[in-house]
């Protein structure tokens, strides 16, 4: 037997198993491919679309996507710079997609929003240095259609502008997105994607990051996050953006809150911490946060349940999860440092079930790197200090 | 717009206008499932021949429920076929060659496992094994081995981490592997 078997299997399964995932759907537009060629017929691309009670974000895969090109989103894109997209209706954020260059198509084309048939929606687009608008309106013949971009000047306070442009009415115009952006931005390095032409841009000042606050419903308002997938919390593992120098050191902390990437960044500070607790109250998972007694019984029952799988993923382990934990010298803040990842992975894992052996993986992993920094804390030193971290982010909690 | 039962319909009718809504309503959706497995355009087209064809020949008799998986799932057999035919060694490039790759850890290799098991009774297994997962996992393990989506965006859909993604996954190739061999397919 071969894995092209098991595919066949897989392809043999009935249909009431097989959910339609939102990349591949029952799309109707023009072109094949995601995003391919689009952008030069935008206002062609919108087609007729079976349900016309079907998210409107089912459709931005392959309808707003090019007017992101246009919009020179891709220049930005490629230029190393992130971007947050938001699907506004009204007042009402309706989607939030904060991504990095490298899989905007992907993140665009998931977007599922709430939006109703035959009501507008405003796309914006946010880079560090950009704002890109985008109109769209769902029509009576559930088509989406571009009605105007509006692009504002370089953005220096971010969060403000986000904020403002829920409000402000936009522009009406009947010109296509592709004739209206025209127009390359100030980017650094050279955009390259199909749908302009090769084009190179001056360098932007560097971002200004100012630490804010999140609001109880969960709204993302501070810079920091812009850049950094916080509620889907996974661009910031892309290590072309940290090549890129684009993530502060204190968003790449954030990709370690589940021990997940490598970085030179020893020191958790208070700051670090309250990013942590913003972001586990982003992701609304603090409220169900096990106790260090808890955590240890499961990962005592999980260990011996999943030894092996704990054995063969220290074999298969990246060498950059390796080289994190090797390269603390000082296993004091190891420790710490495996206190908050480990937090992290319990908030993480947890709003499904619990215990999760997942986490008792972390912990399995936890255990064998204080093997190799000669034990010097046992487990239950580590408990405690997970506890100790927890009573941090609980009083900020009250605060 | 015609919706499924009128489609289907037109074939039980042997109405050869059904091909053509049928590509016109799905047939993008059968492109970017063979595109996924094949990585070829010109590939991925012919799939979606194929499986017009496909689907011509097969209803009648067969009545699916809902005609988007039920094509899909033809358009993925086609290109399975194609890419088999066209990929006899493994090359890189595409999604579903890594995804393929890693599930060669469940069956190691063609000379350790017994090459006489019915295709079916693998699929029954799979059928079975998979309708005992929770929800969320079953659908994190098809995103990935059906469909060949990405980890980072099977990650964004459920909001959970690559790395989260990817622990799962290995956990749920063991399982099925251990499953498999429980059921006495390796």
């Amino acid at each position: 037997m071969k894995p092209l078997d098991l595919m066949k299997a897989l392809y043999d399964l009935p249909e009431d198993l097989i959910e339609m995932p939102s990349g591949i759907e029952e799309d109707h537009s023009e072109s094949p491919v995601r995003g391919e060629g689009r952008a030069a017929n935008v206002q062609a691309a919108p087609a007729a679309q079976a349900d016309t009670d079907a998210p409107v974000g089912k459709r931005f895969g392959y309808t707003i996507l090019p007017y992101l090109l246009t919009a020179g989103c891709t220049a930005a894109c490629i230029a190393g710079f992130g971007l947050i997209i938001r699907f506004s209706h009204g007042n009402e954020i309706v989607g939030t997609q904060s991504e990095i260059p490298i899989s905007v198509q992907e993140s665009v084309s998931s977007m599922t929003t709430a939006v109703s048939t035959g009501e507008r929606a405003v796309l914006t687009a946010i880079t560090e240095t950009h704002t890109v608008q985008q109109t769209v309106t769902v029509t009576a013949e559930d088509r989406t259609e571009p009605v105007s971009v509006t692009e504002t000047d370089a953005v220096k306070e971010p969060a403000a502008a986000m904020t403002a442009m829920q409000t402000e009415p936009l522009l009406l115009t009947e010109t296509a997105a592709a004739e209206t952006q025209t127009e390359p931005l100030p980017l650094t390095g050279t955009a390259t994607a199909e749908t302009q032409t090769e084009t190179t841009v001056t360098e932007p000042p560097p971002p200004v990051y100012e630490m804010g606050d999140v609001d109880m419903d969960g709204q993302i308002t501070f810079v920091d996050a812009a850049l950094v997938k916080i509620d889907v919390h996974y661009a910031h593992n892309s290590s072309e953006a940290f090549t890129n120098g684009v993530l502060t050191d204190k968003q790449r902390l954030l990709g370690n809150v589940d021990g997940s990437e490598a970085d030179e960044y020893g020191v958790l500070t208070d700051e670090d911490a309250e990013i942590i607790y913003q972001t586990a109250k982003l992701r609304r998972w603090y409220e169900t946060e096990l106790t260090a007694e808890e955590y240890a019984g499961n990962s005592a029952y999980y260990q011996s349940q999943e030894r092996a799988y704990t054995e063969e993923m220290l074999l298969q382990s990246d060498e950059i999860r390796k080289a994190w934990y090797q390269s603390f010298q000082d296993a004091d803040q190891l420790y710490k440092r495996m206190a908050i990842a480990t937090y992290g992975t319990i908030i993480e894992y947890d709003d499904s079930s619990r215990p999760d052996p997942d986490a008792a993986w972390d912990m399995d992993y936890i255990e064998k790197a204080m093997e190799q920094f000669g034990k010097r804390y046992s487990m239950e030193d580590f408990y405690q200090m997970a506890d100790k971290v927890r009573l941090i982010f609980r009083e900020e909690e009250i605060k | 717009m015609l919706d499924d039962s009128q489609i289907i319909a037109m074939l039980n009718q042997r109405d050869e206008r059904a091909l053509t809504v049928i590509r016109e309503q799905f047939g993008t959706m059968c492109f970017q499932a063979a595109y996924r497995i094949t990585g070829s355009r010109e590939d991925a087209e012919e799939c979606v021949n194929d499986t017009l064809m496909a689907v011509w020949d097969s209803i009648p008799p067969q009545k699916p429920d809902r005609l988007a998986p039920y094509l899909a799932s033809l358009a993925c057999r086609k290109a399975l076929d194609r890419f088999e035919h066209t990929h006899r060694q493994k090359r890189g490039g595409s999604r579903f060659t890594s995804a393929l790759d890693e599930l060669s850890d469940v069956i190691p290799s063609s000379e350790s496992v017994e090459k006489q098991i019915e295709q079916r009774e693998l699929s029954a297994a799979l059928e079975k094994w998979l309708r005992a997962l929770p929800q969320i996992h079953r659908r994190i393990f098809l995103r990935r081995y059906y469909w060949s989506e990405s980890v980072r965006t099977i990650a964004q859909e459920n909001a959970m981490s690559e790395d989260a993604v990817k622990m799962l996954l290995m956990r749920l190739r063991k399982k099925l592997q251990k499953h498999l061999r429980k059921e006495g397919l390796l």
